[in-house]
């Protein structure tokens, strides 16, 4: 599901350390990032939240940045972290879907950007340290609440309620694009199409719709930071120029 | 009482025709410390996602009718909209606040006509300010955006009222707590949110029904409640807050997720005004709530 090279969970790996999050590439740069609808509230306060078309079906997602470039997420938000992230190098066996009996596993990678020197997986006691144990429960509340948030993102697909969404920017002469993401169709929601949705998934559903079209506002933001990273890379003159509307 | 008084926060005040008003001149004060002396101010669906970014959501009532707004006064705020200068720094300006003090009755598509101002508005000048009408004595453009965003205004307002009613019938309104220490500002009204407990316990048909002809109800709900991060935590309402508590204490996964904290990561400790006004014009003040989806 989000995950570079895992490898089981057991073994010599248990002798390895781990680091915050952030020390790891992939959480600093990934822009889409799966996410369980309890993690909207929050989430929504600062990023879009839509859905990917994946082979199980519609996945929640949230988009995090327009760049694959840590800049380019809000400073304030950078450590909002979504489950998935929040648990990483721990991961979930990408040849299963999230649920009780999912297997975790290890991703194998190299923390390029550590800012200490990290955490043993087990303390000598050979019981899972602390920050293993916060990075464990994340996987498992995004297990716990996966089922529900695929059910509803199903009956949206299902009820023809999903459309696409375009992101495409041109930006400091660069072409910005991110292709895939749908959202809850527009009009719809002047009309009565949504109710056999919150009929079968009641308050779940209702509170996951109401966030989404809120969060779908923060994405003038992304651009926003976008738009002052490329002018950044490009030198202070540009940087000016899209600091002054 | 008119449509338009029954939206005010303001002390009732005789509201008289722009055309019966001697001056003909928009005078907006420079500095922003007059919007936070609103208190509170209507919006329309159209901002009202935008706008739950920024501001607490509240519901006032007017003749025993629900009405749709935010709240301004910075007593019930996490952070000031307007720094010590009076420079404004909130983000995106409601509508009510860009037309403030004109506010339509729907009886004419004539401006002049249609607009009703506070007879002692001290917005409108004979020499300052922003001309309301051309040499020729037709409409300014200037008039003509304030009427058509006042005409949004109203409209939005009478399609909602049956959204409000929903939220009424379902018992999901709630009062805010006074700010302490008397800090309010004189015009703000009682207040109302939607309570997160009841609102989590509607059964799944209710929300149906609710959703039956329109999902604006159950998106006023949402909204209000995700707006709540901009509400200072002694003005939340106490059921939210014992819920909110009682949530964090009983589960990891609500612990993990819940709203107090998004309170603390979105407070005093940065500026989402200062940071969005530092990168762009995004949210401009001087247009129209964007259009859905808004990129």
């Amino acid at each position: 599901m989000l995950s570079e090279s895992p490898i089981p969970l057991e073994g010599d790996v248990l002798a390895r350390r781990i680091y915050a999050p952030q020390a790891y590439r992939l959480v600093r740069e990934i822009q889409i990032v799966p996410i369980v609808h309890t993690e909207a509230l929050k989430l929504s306060t600062w990023f879009p939240i839509a859905w990917r078309m994946a082979a199980h079906g519609p996945e929640l997602v949230v988009l995090r940045a327009l760049l694959a470039d840590s800049r380019a997420l809000p400073p304030p938000a950078r450590g909002l972290l979504p489950l998935l992230l929040a648990a990483y190098p721990f991961v979930f066996d990408p040849d299963t879907l999230p649920g009780p009996d999912c297997r975790w596993m290890f991703d194998n990678v190299f923390a390029d950007e550590p800012t200490d020197i990290g955490a043993p997986i087990i303390t000598i006691e050979r019981k899972p340290a602390l920050a293993t144990r916060l990075r464990l429960d994340a996987l498992e509340t995004f297990s716990v609440e996966f089922a529900v948030t695929r059910d509803i993102g199903l009956a949206l697909a299902d009820a023809g309620l999903l459309e696409p969404w375009s992101l495409s920017f041109d930006v400091e002469g660069r072409r910005i694009e991110v292709a895939g993401l749908h959202i809850a169709h527009q009009s719809g929601f002047e009309t009565g199409r949504y109710a056999p949705i919150l009929a079968r998934h009641g308050f779940a559903a209702a509170q996951l719709l109401g966030l989404h079209r809120l969060s779908l506002f923060r994405a003038g933001l992304l651009l926003t930071m976008a738009k002052a990273t490329l002018a950044a890379d490009r030198g202070p003159q540009l940087i000016a120029q899209v600091r002054v509307p | 009482m008119s449509d338009a008084a029954a939206a005010s926060a303001l002390p009732a005040s005789r509201l008289v025709p722009l055309r019966g008003a001697a001056r003909a001149r928009h005078a907006m004060p420079a500095h922003g410390r007059w919007v936070t002396a609103l208190g509170w101010q209507p919006i329309a669906y159209s901002e009202m996602h935008l706008c739950a970014h920024y501001y607490p959501l509240a519901i006032r009532f007017s003749r025993g009718l629900p009405l749709l707004g935010v709240i301004l006064d910075e007593a019930y705020l996490t952070r000031p909209l307007v720094d010590a200068s009076g420079t404004w720094q909130g983000g995106y300006m409601p509508m009510a606040v860009r037309t403030f003090p004109f506010q339509a009755t729907g009886n004419s598509v004539d401006p002049f006509d249609d607009l009703v101002v506070p007879a002692d508005t001290d917005f409108l000048s004979a020499e300052a300010g922003t001309p309301l009408c051309r040499d020729d004595g037709a409409p300014s453009s200037h008039l003509q955006t304030l009427h058509r965003l006042a005409r949004q205004l109203l409209d939005s307002r009478r399609s909602l009222a049956a959204a409000l009613d929903h939220l009424l019938i379902a018992r999901l309104l709630v009062p805010l707590r006074q700010p302490p220490n008397g800090t309010a500002q004189p015009a703000t009204p009682q207040l109302h949110t939607v309570d997160r407990a009841r609102f989590a316990e509607i059964e799944p048909a209710a929300f149906a029904a609710m959703a039956r002809h329109r999902f604006a109800s159950v998106d006023i709900a949402v909204a209000c409640q995700f707006s709540l991060h901009r509400l200072r935590s002694e003005c939340q309402p106490k059921s939210a807050r014992s819920t909110l508590a009682a949530s964090a204490a009983g589960g990891r996964g609500l612990d993990f997720l819940g709203m107090e904290d998004i309170a603390i990561d979105d407070g005093d400790l940065f500026s989402l005004g200062d940071l969005e006004a530092t990168h762009s014009g995004l949210d401009a003040s001087g247009s129209d709530a964007p259009e859905y989806p808004p990129v």
